[in-house]
């Protein structure tokens, strides 16, 4: 059987152990064995859902031997997130740290424009339309800036004259990712008075 | 019947379900995502599958991996509950294809009756009256104005995939329009992942009220009586009882036949819903069909002494109906109010938080009371997924016992750590006008004097 497709592995770091978890629900076949060497982009084995195979691709920066066994089961069923390899971190995953700044620190004196929940905020009102956080906007009283979704219920993001914003202002800076999750208070975007 | 079913819903549904299933000896199998891994309410689930990361669109609307879930823990049926994947017809054909039963009408029926604007011109068809308003779905933006612009405002946007006021946006004019349009599209696309819309005209003063219907596959079908849903904010309802106070029993029983004889001729089989508005004047039209179980089922459960999920198994099973029309003997009177966390006094912000207590005496008589819910001390209100805490339902003889054994027990309630709509639902309960059972979907009585 061929296989139809392919979908990267889901890297989890717990101390030094590197867990590469399943990124769907399946049967997990073709495991590599113990003791491998692994490389970023290679196929290490295969999910089948509903009849159709996935070739599991290992994730970016991930480089090392395989520290787990196979499974007992020719096919193997698996859930989302369970674990289908450790390997050893040797060079292993080189993910990307936090920053320790975060944006409010390189900040310090511009306008900011916080949201006013917590929810997941987009950048435009549908899929396909324009999006609102444009730097360079220009914003007025009454203009949306974007749409905060909490609980399925979507919300516009009005800009207002309120805070220490002024009536007029223009996008600096756009902060808070497109359908990225944010906090109450969280800045979305930085301003400028115009 | 079938040994394992897959509940493919989280919550307070997944519960639910998993409650009738354990009572008929099925074993519930319950899928979760990341976010879920840990509630509480998986305890009430024999295994667990999860599926994906906390976003819905990326766990519980996974076809592919439910399905999948069913096979690899070799449950025979799907129940989709409410929500989610519940009116999805390919979800239910992909269950079929893999010999998965899917608890629900086929997915043909589901296809036309799932999707509001094919369901309208069925009905239609069928002779019943229907509300004026777009024959199919909305090109864009402007083919909305230009029809709102001859039917006349205020008109109101409906997701075709929709279900439960997602994405749903009343207007009263083209700036309204305008706006709506954008936001309601980019809700149902969330929501549903089915972003088209239509539109009819916005009926003002009206009563909701939906019939429960229940066919077999030997093509028997009966009612199971009304809920009056009228009580509402911004499409999404409150508080549901039974009878309706509004219909006397001559049209309760036409109103029942009707459902019943629309549910025959579509050859439905499983439980659904027939909801129709009621003008002021007493014209009564056809607004959409539910073709899955709903969240205030008790009420229809409480009314006529049934368990609609376990009926809904049996038919799945291809089991016959067990009793005829005839043999279905509501008594007394059902309300059930929403225990929702969102704060009334603050237009219903959605409040997630840590539930500290949780308690609503279920013994202060004079009638009965259900407390459906999936929460428990000590958890949180996911802010991923709906505000619902719970249902309270209450059952007495006469309406008025009702409303008292429902106003006993929310009053006694203790709930802390987050704000709810239990203040709302007192008020409501407390208000002249709902005693008199003279509200309409416009305003809650006791709560606002002009539109909700």
């Amino acid at each position: 059987m061929k296989c139809v497709g392919s979908i990267e592995m889901i890297v989890r770091l717990e101390g030094e152990r590197v867990l590469l978890c399943s990124p769907g629900v399946g049967l997990f076949s073709g495991a590599l064995p113990e003791s491998s060497a692994m490389v970023a982009g290679q196929g290490a084995g295969v999910l089948i859902t509903l009849e159709r195979r996935a070739q599991l691709i290992v994730p970016d920066g991930v480089q090392g031997i395989v520290r787990s066994k196979p499974p007992a089961r020719l096919r193997d069923p698996v859930q989302y997130g369970q674990v289908l390899y450790e390997v050893s971190a040797m060079e292993s995953v080189s993910q990307a740290t936090p920053r320790a700044n975060g944006p409010r620190a390189e900040l310090n004196g511009e306008l900011l424009l916080r949201s006013p929940q917590s929810g997941r905020f987009y950048h435009r009102t549908a899929p396909g339309e324009p999006t609102l956080c444009e730097v360079g906007r220009e914003l007025e009283i009454g203009t949306p800036v974007g749409l905060i979704e909490v609980m399925k219920t979507f919300t516009q993001v009005i800009y207002r004259a309120e805070h220490g914003l002024p009536a007029r202002a223009r996008i600096l800076k756009i902060v808070a990712r497109d359908g990225g999750d944010i906090d109450e208070g969280a800045v979305l975007i930085v301003v400028c008075a115009l | 019947m079938f040994k394992k079913l897959l509940i493919a819903n989280r919550g307070e549904v997944a519960v639910r379900v998993a409650r009738s299933a354990r009572r008929m000896g099925i074993s519930p199998v319950g899928i979760a995502s990341t976010a879920d891994l840990g509630a509480k309410w998986l305890e009430a689930m024999d295994e667990v599958v999860c599926v994906g990361p906390s976003a819905s669109r990326e766990s519980y609307l996974q076809r592919e991996r439910i399905v999948q879930a069913a096979l690899q823990t070799h449950a025979a049926a799907i129940h989709p509950g409410w929500g989610f994947l519940a009116e999805d017809p390919l979800f239910a054909a992909l269950c079929e294809q893999h010999a998965v039963r899917f608890v629900g009408p086929s997915p043909a029926v589901m296809a036309m009756m799932g999707l509001k604007s094919p369901a309208r011109a069925a009905m239609k068809a069928a002779g019943l009256p229907v509300i004026p308003g777009s024959d199919g779905l909305l090109a864009d933006v402007n083919e909305a104005l230009v029809l709102a612009r001859s039917i006349g405002y205020p008109v109101i946007l409906k997701a075709d995939a929709g279900g439960g006021g997602r994405g749903m946006r009343r207007a009263a004019n083209e700036s309204e329009l305008r706006a709506a349009f954008f936001e309601a599209a980019a809700e149902a696309t969330s929501a549903f992942g089915n972003g088209g819309l239509y539109l009819e005209k916005y009926l003002l003063g009206g009563r909701h009220i939906e019939v429960q219907i229940l066919g077999d596959a030997f093509g028997h079908a009966v009612h199971l009586f009304e809920r009056e849903c009228s009580v509402q904010r911004k499409h999404q309802k409150l508080l549901e009882e039974s009878p309706s106070p509004v219909l006397n029993a001559k049209e309760r029983e036409e109103l029942g036949e009707r459902a019943a004889l629309a549910a025959r001729s579509l050859g439905y089989v499983g439980a659904g819903t027939i909801e129709f508005f009621r003008a002021p004047e007493g014209q009564v039209y056809f607004m959409e069909m539910n073709t899955r179980l709903q969240v205030e089922h008790p009420v229809t459960e409480m009314l006529c002494g049934l368990d609609l999920v376990e009926l809904q198994l049996r038919v799945a099973a291809n089991e016959a109906l067990p009793f005829t029309q005839s043999e279905v003997r509501p008594t007394g009177h059902a309300i059930e109010v929403r225990i929702n966390a969102e704060d009334p006094a603050r237009d219903f912000r959605p409040s997630p938080g840590l539930v500290e207590s949780l308690e609503f005496p279920l013994d202060r008589g004079p009638g009965s009371v259900r407390f459906d819910t999936h929460m428990h001390v000590g958890e949180k209100v996911s802010p991923h997924y709906d505000s619902s805490i719970g249902k309270l339902i209450a059952h007495g003889t006469t309406r008025e016992l009702a409303i008292e054994t429902l106003l006993r027990s929310l009053r006694a309630a203790r709930v802390t750590g987050l704000a709810t709509t239990i203040p709302l639902q007192i008020a409501v309960l407390e208000s002249a006008a709902f005693r008199a059972g003279d509200y309409d979907t416009r305003a809650i009585p006791g709560f606002d004097a002009a539109g909700a």
